[in-house]
């Protein structure tokens, strides 16, 4: 097959590395493996050149490249059983299932909305979301940053659909009660 | 009798919203979890709360951060060795 394009990796490098590397630091939170999954997705982008798509943008498709290695690099991390205790739902709530006093969801000032755009938000959640536990930041970012349907979650990481509910659940419980106190101040 | 059928705990109406909020929820948990709300404000809030936030999650980028030039050279070196 006669290569119709002209491909110039080091104008891949130039132009994208850097937002790529941003793009996947957000989601994977640490350097090195941000690192490692920018220079694989244009090692890999060299290797299956041949089938890049007349009419799409390079961009798109380095793009496309990328977010599959941030998927590969989820399901590298994710281990192999995963124990779920529901001990670790207990500090929120009581023997009957209810809220405990000190848990239960505090009003939010009604402009919260209004603070999202600030970079502060974004450093808080980001925060919050190192302190969950491996498979759990996995979950949070392929279904709110990446928003993958819960069967190719389940897949990934090799996760039953019951699982992957009650992680959701969690990720949830833990985030919302450290924005709460982080990042608006309540306690 | 009505009310140990329709009454669910905090800890199930939680785990309802992300259900919900997938759009798979089914119609007794959905009824279930709107007569929760209308008496547990904890629940209600959590619901809006943690909406918000996944809703907002994808926003998220670093800005500031950059990758080295000694890194980018050593890039353009690795796929030049992948195309010898």
């Amino acid at each position: 097959m006669k290569l119709t394009r002209d491909f110039d990796p080091d104008a891949w490098v130039d132009n994208y590395s850097d937002e790529l590397y941003r793009y996947a630091l957000s989601r994977v939170s640490d350097k090195g493996f941000a690192e490692d999954i920018v220079q694989d997705t244009f090692l890999s982008a060299w290797r299956s050149r041949e089938t890049y798509a007349e009419n799409a943008s390079e961009k798109n498709w380095l793009y496309a490249i990328c977010k599959n290695k941030i998927i590969d690099h989820f399901r590298k991390v994710s281990g192999n059983a995963i124990h779920l205790s529901s001990a670790e739902e207990d500090i929120y709530f009581d023997e009957s299932e209810h809220w405990r006093a000190n848990a239960s969801p505090k009003n939010w000032p009604v402009d919260y909305h209004q603070y999202i755009e600030t970079k502060e938000f974004y450093t808080v959640l980001e925060g919050c979301r190192k302190k969950l536990k491996s498979v759990q930041q996995s979950v949070f970012v392929m279904k709110f940053m990446e928003e993958l349907e819960p069967d190719h979650i389940c897949a990934t990481l090799n996760i039953t659909s019951s699982n992957y509910w009650v992680l959701i659940h969690r990720c949830k419980l833990h985030l919302r009660s450290c924005l709460e106190k982080n990042w608006l101040n309540i306690q | 009798m009505l009310k140990k059928l329709i009454n669910i705990s905090c800890r199930k109406a939680t785990f309802l919203s992300g259900k919900k909020e997938a759009g798979v929820i089914s119609f007794g948990d959905l009824v279930k979890l709107k007569l929760h709300h209308a008496v547990c404000d904890g629940c209600k809030r959590f619901e809006q709360q943690t909406s918000f936030f996944g809703k907002n999650a994808k926003g998220h980028q670093h800005f500031s951060d950059a990758l080295s030039t000694e890194k980018k050279q050593q890039m353009k070196q690795l796929i030049k060795d992948a195309q010898a």
